[in-house]
């Protein structure tokens, strides 16, 4: 797949691994943005700078860059690789799938317990055939990703595999690809260690202090008939999104045709991307990814991705008149 | 190590939230090597100390935690026996415990449920710790009371030892090992101007951390804790954790943060080219200040560095010197080294 969704499958961006995303994204948006930085954390932000005078408002667009993945944590004698798992339950699932480690050598996940279903994160291991431990050239510390392609199918289906929410960040990269300069300064911002507690969050919230947020994120959604538009999240875990934003980013979405309807549930265990932002005095929504599984793989609708690409975009250049009307006043 | 510094460190008293007897004595054994000692509104002591070569350009910050486990006097009861909180202790750690109640040191005891009332049934269950009172010789409430014994803390009555074959215990250890190997390098001087931060309240969620992190704004952190160690009898394999005797531990993530992976292998990099013994963990829990380091005022860079510890927040806490040893020896290099692990530069 040589499409964005294959090249953002190819970079190692396990949560906590620091990988490769600053290099990839300052590849796709350098020629978009001004500024392309990343932290402590691993969270990569590209600025669009504003025009007009200091002080400008700062949106922000957020979502999470980071997969689900493990870390080694223990060698044992008889070779096998044991593991901490770094994501969201069912652990289960993970048994039988192939991993790869930072450095190349690939193997099976297995559990350690006879019944995966009562697994832990501490519960799998990564067989690579070694009989030893001197047969191991993996080190402790060194994260593995789990090598599960994801997969264009039929009538816009996008079978998720090992890229999770990642998927949704071509939300910001649509955007950044096509949207203008506006009177405010726009930061897309690649969250890090949001599988962590939403720990990159809570960094890139102090770095840029924004005014207002977007968050992108793929929302689970159970027995939904349509999944081909995105959706407004009122809530998750951490924060309730802001009433007036939500019905801004609607009446954006209805300006062009897309539809886009408000969402109550939430997953209580998901990590809350808006939460660390709100902390900070910012107006908060959520532009959610609608999701849904059929107990293996989880599958999203691409046009649902185009769909909350385009009422951003359409949203933005609402904003960008109201900071018109309020310069000329 | 000058462990005459670590004895005096281990036996002052400093629970969480009454750190003011800890932070006096390392004040006193820090002021004739700083540059300036201030602390910030919630009792964190930061110094700063110029290094010989001024400033690399990059705000460093050596950390470890003051506070020490221990109970907080929470109500006295009708016959003069104290109810405590314990904070960050389980139940089977001090249940029957000696202690020593606040500035006074007055001597207690905490008490068990007699045996006679204990059911077959219970005999197989842990003890509740709303089962436990203290006692401390008050024959009534108002005994009691004239002491001045209410809302006081109480640490456990456990002095710093030497025993065996190179090895201490203590109460305490963790983590004034960690304050000592900062005072050690405090002593030693650095080579670039750096901050040291003995930190309050680690035990009770990492508070004080935050609160340094923000004041500091660091670019750099080395965090030294203890660690727990494992290696005791009936644990196996992974479950170990570290071994005592197996050198200065360099965690690469614990339950609050994944410390920078590349100055993780740098750090282990640093510690083999030095010939210092030094290993890892294999079990990912718990969490220390760096978790507040990673995160705070927009996070910074972190290594860990630990001293593998059995009975970790218990009575008596067992390290070995050697260990103690590699930790500050580790420490010493690190901080030799920081600029080439900040600028990114092979080890």
């Amino acid at each position: 797949m040589k499409n964005i969704y294959g090249q953002l499958y190819g970079i190692n961006t396990v949560s906590g691994s620091n990988g490769k995303a600053e290099d990839f994204i300052k590849e796709k948006l350098s020629d978009f943005c001004d500024e392309i930085f990343s932290d402590s954390m691993g969270n990569v932000y590209a600025l669009k700078k504003g025009i007009g005078e200091q002080p400008r408002r700062k949106i922000a667009l957020v979502c999470p860059f980071c997969t689900q993945g493990f870390i080694t944590r223990y060698i044992d004698c008889d070779g096998k690789i044991l593991l901490r798992y770094i994501g969201e339950p069912p652990y289960a699932q993970l048994c039988g799938m192939r991993a790869v480690t930072e450095n190349g050598v690939g193997g099976v996940i297995n559990c350690i317990n006879d019944e995966p279903e009562d697994a832990g994160a501490d519960d799998f291991y990564l067989d690579i055939g070694a009989i030893s431990a001197d047969e191991v050239s993996v080190l402790q510390g060194e994260f593995v990703s789990l090598e599960d392609a994801p997969e264009l199918l039929g009538n816009n289906r996008l079978k998720l595999g090992a890229l999770g929410r990642k998927a949704v960040s071509k939300v910001l990269f649509d955007i950044a690809f096509c949207c203008g300069t506006y009177n405010f300064d726009l930061y897309f911002i690649f969250i890090a260690q949001h599988l962590l507690s939403a720990r990159g969050e809570i960094c890139a919230a102090y770095t840029v202090r924004p005014d207002t947020v977007i968050a992108l994120d793929l929302l689970r959604v159970n027995d939904r008939q349509n999944i081909a538009d995105p959706l407004l999240a009122v809530r998750d875990s951490g924060a309730v999104s802001s009433y007036v934003l939500r019905q801004e980013l609607c009446c954006a979405a209805e300006s062009i045709g897309v539809t886009a309807e408000c969402y109550a549930e939430f997953d209580k265990k998901a990590p809350s991307i808006m939460n660390a932002f709100a902390a900070y005095g910012a107006e908060c929504a959520c532009v959610g990814i609608p999701a849904e599984s059929d107990g293996k793989e989880l599958y999203c609708d691409v046009r649902a991705i185009s769909g909350a690409a385009a009422t951003v975009c359409s949203y933005l250049i609402f904003e960008d008149e109201k900071e018109v009307d309020k310069n000329d006043k | 190590m000058d462990y005459k510094i670590l004895e005096k460190l281990c036996n002052a008293h400093g629970v969480s939230g009454f750190e003011t007897e800890i932070m006096n004595v390392l004040t006193e054994l820090i002021y004739d090597f700083a540059d300036s000692i201030e602390f910030d509104a919630v009792g964190n002591l930061i110094a700063f100390k110029r290094g010989t070569h001024g400033s690399c350009g990059k705000r460093i910050l050596y950390s470890a935690h003051a506070d020490e486990v221990g109970f907080v006097i929470k109500h006295i009861e009708e016959d003069g026996t104290l109810l405590f909180d314990a904070l960050g202790i389980s139940v089977s750690a001090y249940a029957g415990a000696h202690v020593l109640v606040g500035k006074q040191r007055l001597p207690g005891v905490i008490s068990t449920k007699p045996f006679h009332l204990v059911s077959e049934k219970q005999r197989g269950e842990a003890i509740k710790a709303d089962e436990l009172s203290l006692y401390i010789g008050a024959r009534d409430r108002k005994e009691a009371e004239a002491l001045g014994v209410y809302a006081d803390y109480a640490v456990f009555d456990s002095s710093y030892e030497d025993f065996g074959d190179g090895m201490i215990k203590t109460k305490a250890l963790d983590d004034r090992a960690g304050c000592a190997a900062l005072v050690e390098l405090m002593r030693r001087g650095v080579k670039y101007d750096s901050y040291f931060a003995f930190c309050v309240c680690e035990e009770i969620g990492l508070r004080g951390s935050r609160s340094v992190s923000h004041f500091v704004r660091p670019d750099i952190c080395v965090n030294v804790e203890c660690t727990t160690a494992g290696d005791i009898y009936g644990v196996t394999g992974a479950k170990r954790t570290c071994l005592v005797g197996g050198g200065a531990v360099v965690p690469f993530m614990d339950g609050a943060s994944v410390y920078t992976p590349s100055l993780y292998k740098k750090t282990v990099a640093i510690a083999k080219k030095n010939g210092i013994p030094v290993q890892t963990k294999s079990v990912i829990a718990g969490g220390t200040d760096a978790g507040s380091y990673t995160r705070e005022a927009g996070g910074c860079k972190v290594i860990g560095i630990a001293v593998p510890t059995r009975y970790l927040h218990s009575a008596y806490l067992v390290a070995s010197k050697s260990d103690i040893d590699a930790v500050t020896a580790l420490l010493s290099a690190v901080s030799d080294n920081i600029n080439e692990l900040m600028g990114g530069e092979e080890i």
